[in-house]
């Protein structure tokens, strides 16, 4: 067997030949044997910490506005592939030329912070005999954030077609006369959602310096649009929502995303695991070319033999399937193996044992 | 006899549907009486309890293989319904499937391209044997494309939208009026589809057909699937299967009746419904919008599928949990005195628990010693089987004729002996370093004896902790526990490669004082040390060595550190900025928990690589008596004086907590006059809690510097926290200074009363000495509502742990069913059990944990460790052997 390549290029840098070689020989007994069920290791190794995790941790150091999940919470948010995760939180970096000019960052702070209607507001009311909603918005708060009455009109018109949009000076109405109270009151909750100015789901920001380079911090997450902006550095951009990073960048980013924040998850509590099987977790999570989580929606349903997927969960919805569409297993999984009673193919189950002797004197 | 034995593997499954004819053709009963037995107590024939559907009662005989009780499985009847009935768990589908066929020619509702397209994608998916993506098309693109559609695109009839109402009708709106649909109707469009739309439905043609999902005939469990019982006053209590089987035989007999007969439509409509009723309990009682079938006095039945599914159903329970004999269990206790990788057994399990020795020419004189012993002396033997195949029970009487008897081919059962080996498991076994090998030691007394240094990885203490014992029975299992089981093997634990075995709690501190720099031991108390700690001859020629040199040197005494170099090899060398070790002797530093410490032990973990795990496991006993009888001399202790400070340190204190104490009262008064500076992202409130906690927490931080300045340093508190024994310096710091600040989930304790937590304060003010600041130190005493605030988190965090066990629990058992089958490969790829390549080389460089120095293989590191071997050439063995032993392998 040979060495992997990564171990040879290492030993190269040793200069003494007669070392080099000695090295050489003693790797040999730091690679991993045939047969070894890496997976059930990693599950095990990622597994056993965390009934020693903090459920609900706290930490006084580093006050900021994030508020980041931690511990087993986030971990299952991880490997389920949640589609609404918590606590989304992006870190933005400028280019070299902003990245000390403390303006530049507060100003796009200020661009990207979103803005919605609700915000400005004074008071939001429903016509119900004329089937209008009349907004009216407060002069404080939109010279707070410089903008004009006519500008959120004119926004306001824009994002609203449908319906007649008005102003007179003093109020803005929507009229929408074919719509029954109900749904006037549904198209209120969605008027007040409308984005006036900033990215949408960037609902705080923060500016940090952090060696000589200012920093921002936001609450929420929307990569796309963050990256559009000319200032920030586009290859530093990073956020914790793993759902955004695979519609982005594609699934080997999420892959490395999911890696680096499991790294960094078991740091933060102090427990030492291994990187290794944060590699095989990731990669398992990515393995079908799109990020799926560990529960019976995901990994678990593309299981390929029926017991191996009934012996998770719902196993009689899972054998009602498989009798419809004339499933075949072939008995392979360690679990179907385990259920017949027959050796698994791990481990030395993966190897037999051939005598070889002396025929002749076998035979007698 | 062994050629008796062969083996065959199950090597496919198929699933598929019954059909009816199925059904009856693997049927051996027509069930067609609802009573079970007759007066005399014999089963009737037709019932349910049929002789020809099995036996349970040994007094009878299967009337279809001839078997006796517990021999025979069990025969499948049947119950041939009077009219189709609905299969609740195929009830999904059948909705689904209604509304997405013509009923006029049963074809599937798609034109000819979108036809075109799904069969040949599904045509894909199933050669892929992407189930999962399969039924996902289907369901996305067939079933919606065709829902939607009500005009047949084949035959151009229009077809009427069929509604499903809760349980278990459906209604067809014909033109304003509205009728129900029967089952028999639905089965009649079904039968329509043809053959060659099935693939689009996701059925296979050649094994189910979609009316095959509405039963027209009902299969009987066999008896031995649903036994009953004898109760003590002589009543018969039959299972719950056979009372729902029972009431469906009933009601489909009335049905029949009634049909025949003719009965008026309402009544047939009932006792339909009815049937209808009891086949949807018996399959599944959990359904929701269905009344539970119950029992007379109010427990609901179990019904088929609540025998499979879940933790208690067949799958988990029975068929993937798997019970055996051969096993012990005992509560365990310490023993120094045995090596890291035995287990002290009691006498008693070694008499019971048996060996299968087979007698070759070599062992015959043993074996006859053996049973001649009989099962009560020990070492003896409580069985003898022949080549045959028959199994013999020695006794006292027969046991002269039967070490008579033996000769080469039979197989004693012999008691468990020293250096027979075991597995030992502590549960819950979280990793795999829970069950591990052990070579048996038979000791006296009635409890497990374990090493000490072996708790880690375990998590096991003494405390009344129970463990079990297994024992490997087949050479094959025998050699697969010694070489890989072991527990030599598996020091390096797999999480994080370093050594999980190591020294604890008071063989910390003794080495850690023996090996500081003035410890001087008179020679004879430093060879009595050597001695109790297990050496062997090769210890007793160094420490003879290194005495020899200290009378050549004049002095009369050893310093601690060549006592503790005695069990290093001659020619190891080690440097960290810890210790250095030059050719076996420690010349500088001294150890402490980084580098012997459980879950740490960098020493131990260089040692293994570079001698092996006979010399470390050796050693490690060695290291933990030393540890032990050396401090043993010195009677380290802790007492409530070790916290006694001087005035001055204690007016340093006082000067900190009252500095925090105006920096919160400032962030107080800003608070309430609303000038604090809010923290992006938080409100006030939040912000000033946060500050005024941070503050707080700076407090217990500055005390700590105190008590390090202050504290007696030779106090066995001081030398445990020092070494990293036992206990760290922010538990000093809660003992002698302040106890700081207990938060409840993170913020202040805000609630009880209104506007205050205890009705001793005042209402409405938000300063921390109300909400959870603890001034004072345990060694003080609390004030009461400063036990108070304690105790809150205190209860808080025991909540905490109850729900994270369970939660990690179920994280752990997703995890590991979904990595299961991941192998590396002969080539170094991670595969999956059908071959699929996951990792091309396992982690990147192919280094395994278990096998690694701190989980990476570092060429550097090595290069410095093996430097000295080079150089001097002395070395040869351990080298040669590892180099040997790999290739020749490959």
């Amino acid at each position: 067997m040979e060495l992997p390549e990564k171990i040879k290029k290492d030993l190269e840098k040793i200069e003494d030949e007669k070392l080099r070689k000695v090295v050489e020989d003693f790797s040999y007994s730091f690679i991993i044997d045939p047969g070894e069920p890496v997976g059930i290791v990693a599950a095990q190794s990622i597994a056993e910490p965390t009934t020693q995790m903090i459920l609900r941790s706290f930490h006084f150091v580093g006050i900021s506005a994030q508020q980041v999940s931690l511990g087993l919470p986030r971990i299952t948010e991880i490997t389920d592939a949640k589609k609404k995760m918590k606590r989304k939180y992006m870190i933005i970096r400028l280019l070299d030329e902003y990245k000390n000019d403390l303006n530049v960052a507060q100003n796009v702070a200020k661009r990207i912070k979103e803005l919605l209607l609700e915000d400005l507001l004074s008071s939001i009311t429903l016509d119900v005999f004329e089937n209008k909603i009349i907004i009216v918005l407060d002069k404080e708060k939109l010279k707070k954030e410089e903008l004009t009455f006519d500008e959120v009109f004119r926004i306001l018109k824009k994002k609203i077609k449908k319906y007649r949009v008005e102003n007179d000076k003093q109020k803005i109405y929507i009229t929408a006369p074919k719509l029954s109270a109900r749904e006037l009151y549904l198209l209120k909750e969605m008027v007040k959602k409308i984005l006036i100015k900033g990215i949408k789901g960037i609902k705080d920001v923060t500016i940090q310096k952090e060696d000589n380079e200012y920093v921002i911090y936001t609450v929420g997450s929307n990569l796309l649009e963050v990256m559009k902006i000319p200032e920030v550095d586009y290859t530093k951009v990073y956020t914790n929502d793993l759902r955004e990073i695979e519609k982005v960048f594609g699934i080997e980013a999420t892959r490395a995303a999911i890696l680096q924040e499991l790294v960094k998850l078991y740091e933060q509590q102090g427990l030492n695991v291994n990187v290794r099987h944060f590699m095989l977790v990731a990669d398992m999570l990515t393995w079908y070319g799109t990020y799926l989580g560990i529960n019976r929606y995901g990994l678990h349903a593309e299981k390929e033999s029926t017991l191996s997927k009934a012996a998770f969960e719902t196993p009689v919805s899972i054998f009602v399937r498989s009798s419809i569409m004339g499933q075949s297993d072939k008995v392979l999984s360690g679990i179907d193996n385990s259920i017949m009673n027959q050796p698994i193919y791990l481990g030395t189950g993966l190897y037999d044992i051939y005598f070889v002797g002396n025929k002749k004197e076998d035979k007698e | 006899m062994m050629n008796d034995i062969f083996f065959k593997r199950i090597s496919e499954i198929q699933y598929f549907l019954l059909s009816p004819d199925t059904i009856r053709k693997m049927s051996a009963a027509k069930i067609i009486v609802s009573e079970l037995y007759d007066e005399d107590g014999t089963p009737i024939r037709g019932g349910l309890m049929d002789l020809r559907l099995g036996v349970v009662d040994p007094t009878f005989v299967c009337e279809t293989c001839g078997k006796t009780a517990g021999k025979c499985l069990g025969h499948f009847g049947h119950i041939e319904l009077a009219r189709p009935v609905l299969h609740p768990e195929f009830l999904p589908i059948v909705k689904e499937l209604i509304n997405a066929v013509c009923h006029n020619c049963g074809h599937v509702k798609l034109t000819k391209e979108e036809r075109e397209f799904a069969l040949n994608r599904i045509e894909k998916y199933k050669n892929s044997k992407r189930w999962n993506r399969l039924y996902k098309f289907i369901v996305k693109f067939v079933y919606s494309k065709a829902k939607k559609r009500s005009k047949c695109p084949i035959c151009g009839y229009e077809n009427p939208k069929v509604e499903f109402r809760k349980p278990f009708y459906f209604y067809v709106k014909d033109k304003e009026n509205e009728r129900r649909m029967y089952p028999v109707e639905i089965r009649a469009i079904f039968e329509k589809i043809p053959n060659e739309d099935l693939p689009l439905i996701g059925f296979d043609p050649s094994l189910s057909r979609p009316e095959w999902m509405i039963l027209t005939v009902l299969p009987v469990p066999p008896v031995t699937m649903r036994p009953s019982i004898v109760l003590e006053t002589g009543e018969r209590a039959e299972d719950d299967l056979t009372h729902k089987l029972v009431d469906i035989i009933r009601t489909n007999q009335r049905l029949k009746e009634d049909i025949t007969t003719g009965a008026p439509q309402v009544i047939v409509d009932d006792i339909y419904n009815l049937l209808q009723y009891h086949i949807f309990t018996y399959f599944n009682n959990t359904l929701p919008y269905v009344p539970k079938a119950q029992h007379k006095w109010g427990k609901p039945l179990k019904s088929l599928v609540e025998r499979i599914s879940g933790k208690e159903g067949i799958i988990r329970r029975y068929l993937l949990g798997k019970r055996i004999n051969y096993s012990s269990r005992a509560v365990i206790t310490p023993d120094t005195k045995i090596k890291p990788n035995e287990v002290g057994i009691p006498l008693y399990v070694a008499k019971t628990l048996t060996v299968p020795e087979r007698v070759t020419e070599w062992n015959i004189e043993k074996m006859k010693e053996y049973i001649l012993n009989g099962p009560e002396k020990y070492p003896g033997a409580n069985y003898v089987i022949s080549p045959d195949g028959r199994k013999r029970v020695i006794t006292e009487e027969n046991k002269e004729t039967l070490a008579s008897m033996i000769a080469p081919g039979w197989i004693v059962e012999r008691h468990l002996m020293d250096g027979d080996i075991v597995l030992l498991l502590r549960y819950p076994s979280l990793h795999r370093l829970s069950m591990m090998g052990h070579y048996v030691k038979v000791l006296p007394g009635n409890t497990f004896r374990i090493n000490p240094i072996i708790c880690k990885p375990y998590n096991a203490d003494f405390d009344g902790d129970e463990m079990n014992i297994f024992l490997p029975r087949s050479e094959e299992a025998r050699a697969e526990t010694e070489f890989l089981a072991e527990i030599s093997n598996n020091y390096i634990t797999p999480r994080y490669g370093d050594f999980i075995v190591g020294m604890i709690q008071e063989m910390i501190t003794g080495l850690y004082l023996i090996t500081q720099d003035d410890v001087k031991i008179p020679i004879n108390q430093a060879a009595q040390l050597v001695y109790m700690s297990n050496a062997n001859d090769k210890d007793l020629d160094k420490l003879s060595n290194i005495i020899k040199k200290a009378k050549e040197e004049g002095r009369d005494y050893l310093t601690g550190k060549e006592v503790a170099s005695v069990f290093l090899p001659d020619n190891f060398n080690f440097e960290n900025d810890k210790i250095k070790i030059e050719n076996g002797m420690i010349v500088r530093g001294y150890l402490d928990s980084s580098l012997i410490k459980a879950e740490k032990g960098r020493l131990f973990v260089v040692l293994y690589k570079l001698y092996g795990k006979e010399y470390v496991t050796d050693l490690l006993q060695k290291y933990s008596l030393l540890g032990i009888y050396y401090q043993y001399n010195l009677g380290i202790s802790m007492s409530i004086s070790d916290f006694d400070l001087p005035e001055e340190a204690k007016e340093e204190i006082r000067k900190i907590i009252d500095d925090t104490q105006k920096t919160v009262d400032d962030l107080y008064k800003q608070y309430t006059e609303g000038t604090l500076e809010r923290i992006a992202g938080r409100s006030l409130q939040e912000t000033y809690e946060l500050k005024s906690m941070q503050v707080i927490s700076e407090s217990v931080t500055k005390i700590q510097d105190v008590l390090r300045k202050y504290m007696k340093k030779d106090t066995g508190t001081y030398i445990m926290s020092v070494t990293g024994a036992r206990g760290d310096w922010q538990d000093a710091v809660k003992m002698a200074g302040s106890l700081g600040f207990q938060a409840f989930r993170g913020r202040f304790i805000d609630f009880g009363y209104r506007g205050r937590n205890l009705t001793i304060f005042e209402k409405n003010i938000y300063h921390p000495k109300y909400h959870g600041w603890v001034i004072s130190s345990f060694r003080d005493g609390l004030k009461p509502w400063e036990m108070f605030f304690h105790a809150l988190p205190g209860r808080d965090s025991l909540m905490d742990t109850a729900i994270r066990t369970a939660q990690s629990g179920y994280f752990y058992r997703r995890l590991v069913l979904s990595l299961y089958d991941l192998h590396v490969n002969d080539d170094l790829t991670v595969r999956d059990a059908y071959n699929r390549i996951v990792q091309f080389v396992y982690g990147g460089d192919g280094v395994a944990v278990h096998k690694s120095i701190n989980g990476k293989l570092d060429v550097n590191l090595l290069a410095q460790i093996l430097k000295p071997y080079v150089e001097n050439n002395k070395d040869g063995t351990t080298r040669k052997n590892k180099k040997g032993s790999r290739k020749n392998r490959r």
